[in-house]
């Protein structure tokens, strides 16, 4: 039986005349690294404001850990670790006062020596260390992302869910996020919101996109990558145009994008049917003046996958 | 999660107030020390203002200078309180940190609990410490027998028509007095618990705030417009101020536990409202 930090089941919300959710259905397994991915406005940050009970659903049900967000939201937010996106704390709380509070309203017990080495060890692990003792109101947008970070963590959490934690970060900040939502996934389910691709490649085994306020694809990232077909590299010199014509008719070909290298002339063919290739060469082949000089398959990045499930429909 | 982890962090339950004292820590240190230093400044500039002018004390004006400035402090305070409290709720929605804090395993009547308490806190101090920071200076001044007032030096201050202000030149004994402290202190909370309540049914912070002097208007033109029948009210604690202050004695208990059920009772309204808030 499978296991899932997070169900959702048929959500809906409407903000009067704006559908932001619609029947939006998703499973997050337990100890995943899941990136949630969609467009702005697609329903990512309101599906995050459901789980954590901070909006109610028009209708559905959602459920953290195994608790209704709806009756038992209390018990499920006490095991989750969550980073609004553009988080605003306290402004009268330094660094270390902001954490040291995230874990005093986690645990209910004062403030002890434990708990105070631990929100230490935290500040380390987001290299916020040297800055414990200055204003959160002072911090720049990555630093503030990192105390978020911390904050979100400090209770050790079962669940660790992140709306956007690489925005606004610089290449650095980035690259150490992306780290530390690898390292926090070893023994726990990170469910993250983002819009860069290449992390989600990097770090994530499962991806969910929304477009519309709908899922329009879930599942581990490998099943994602070959579910929405295989990309073909070829090479070509002398006259293509009636060669472009020929293949782009096809119906298996759901896109072709070309480009120059120097006197070479570079496709990379997306194809919908993963025995495409032995009907693509012979195509390739015929006619005349034109010469194949490579052809091999390529690996189907997440980003033209994200781009055929949600960027075609954007500009339908 | 980590046993040990379990041990440090995690405490099981689901009452609606969990978190509340750590809340409530945080929102004393709104008030402590920034707001309660404004409202004792504030208090303290009401009284310089008005007793500087040592040449009217020397002519014994202790009376309507009493008056004059507790009067004057009180309005500051409920002012002060009004000012303070608009972005209370709202401001917090607008910014984002209440979405950031509800997302912790906080429950939303503690919020809104810990905000009402620390406010209640934080104004009664000021006033209290504002109030018998200045007790001694009138006692003083009283012993010194400035105490004594006439109609036609009054006319000095103020060219307003005078009833009979004798009355004022003696000072309250210290009962009365701090009778008339918590009675500021209870109208400060009152009003506090009506900002918070505007906090969550408004959208607008300058609503809140416009609301909140309409409040302050209320409650002192009620007084002086039907004062007998509004005795067992919030308007009544402006009477215990007022007469105080002419040496009548007038009983603090029913307007008081009046104010404090129908402060308690705003507050709970402003929690149930809190509870069915979308904080996206």
């Amino acid at each position: 039986m499978t296991n899932y930090a997070i169900e959702a089941r048929n959500l809906t919300k409407r903000y009067r005349k704006v559908q932001a959710l619609d029947g939006l259905s998703l499973d997050v397994e337990a100890g995943s690294i899941c990136g949630f991915l969609g467009p702005n406005g697609a329903g990512k940050s309101t599906t995050m404001k459901v789980l954590m009970g901070l909006i109610r659903p028009t209708g559905g049900h959602a459920f953290a850990l195994g608790n209704d967000v709806a009756t038992a939201g209390l018990a499920a937010r006490s095991r989750i670790g969550y980073l609004p996106q553009d988080p605003v704390f306290p402004a009268q709380l330094s660094v270390r006062g902001l954490v040291t509070y995230a874990a005093r309203l986690h645990s209910g017990h004062p403030v002890g020596r434990t708990l105070r080495r631990r929100v230490d060890d935290m500040l380390d692990r987001v290299g916020m260390s040297d800055k414990a003792r200055r204003r959160v109101r002072g911090l720049s947008g990555g630093e503030r992302q990192r105390v978020g970070i911390a904050q979100a963590l400090i209770s050790d959490p079962d669940l660790v869910i992140l709306d956007e934690p690489s925005a606004g970060l610089d290449p650095v900040g980035r690259r150490a996020m992306i780290d530390l939502i690898a390292d926090v996934g070893r023994d726990k389910t990170v469910f993250y919101s983002t819009h860069i691709l290449d992390d989600v490649e990097q770090v994530s085994d499962s991806v969910v996109m929304v477009n519309h306020g709908t899922v329009v694809a879930q599942g581990p990232l490998s099943s994602i990558l070959q579910a929405t077909g295989q990309d073909y590299v070829v090479g070509l010199r002398g006259d293509t145009a009636d060669l472009k014509g020929r293949v782009s008719s096809q119906p298996w070909v759901s896109g072709l994008i070309t480009r120059s290298r120097g006197s070479l002339e570079e496709w990379r063919i997306q194809v919908s049917d993963a025995t495409a290739a032995s009907r693509l060469l012979p195509i390739l082949n015929s006619g005349t003046g034109h010469s194949v000089v490579e052809f091999h398959a390529s690996d189907r990045r997440l980003e033209d996958a994200y781009l055929e499930m949600v960027g075609a429909d954007r500009d339908s | 999660m980590t046993a040990e982890s379990l041990a440090l962090v995690q405490r099981q339950g689901s009452s609606q107030f969990r978190g509340f004292l750590g809340l409530l820590r945080v929102e004393l240190r709104v008030w402590f020390p920034w707001r309660f230093a404004v409202l004792i400044v504030a208090g303290v500039g009401v009284f310089v203002s008005i007793y500087l002018p040592w040449r009217l004390v020397e002519t014994n004006r202790l009376g309507p200078l009493l008056y004059f400035s507790l009067g004057l402090w009180m309005a500051v305070i409920l002012i002060g309180t009004i000012s303070l409290m608009e972005g209370t709720v709202l401001g917090d929605i607008e910014r984002g940190t209440a979405s950031w804090l509800v997302g912790l395993p906080v429950g939303r009547p503690a919020v809104i609990s810990a905000k009402f308490v620390a406010s209640a806190f934080g104004l009664s101090a000021a006033v209290l410490a504002t109030g018998l920071l200045f007790y001694p200076l009138y006692r003083s001044a009283s012993e010194l027998g400035v105490t004594d007032f006439t109609v036609e030096q009054l006319g000095e201050i103020t060219t307003s028509p005078i009833g009979n202000w004798g009355a004022f030149a003696t000072l309250p004994g210290l009962g009365s007095f701090l009778s008339m402290l918590l009675a500021i202190a209870l109208l400060a909370t009152f009003l506090a618990a009506l900002m918070i309540l505007f906090g969550t049914l408004l959208r607008s912070r300058t609503a809140v705030f416009g609301l909140g002097l309409v409040s302050f208007g209320a409650l002192v033109g009620g007084w002086f417009a039907g004062r007998e029948a509004l005795e067992a009210t919030p308007i009544g604690l402006v009477g215990v101020v007022s007469e105080g202050l002419q040496n009548r004695a007038m009983a603090v208990n029913a307007p008081a536990i009046a104010t404090l059920v129908l402060s308690c009772s705003l507050v709970a309204l402003a929690v149930w409202r809190f509870q069915r808030k979308e904080l996206r």
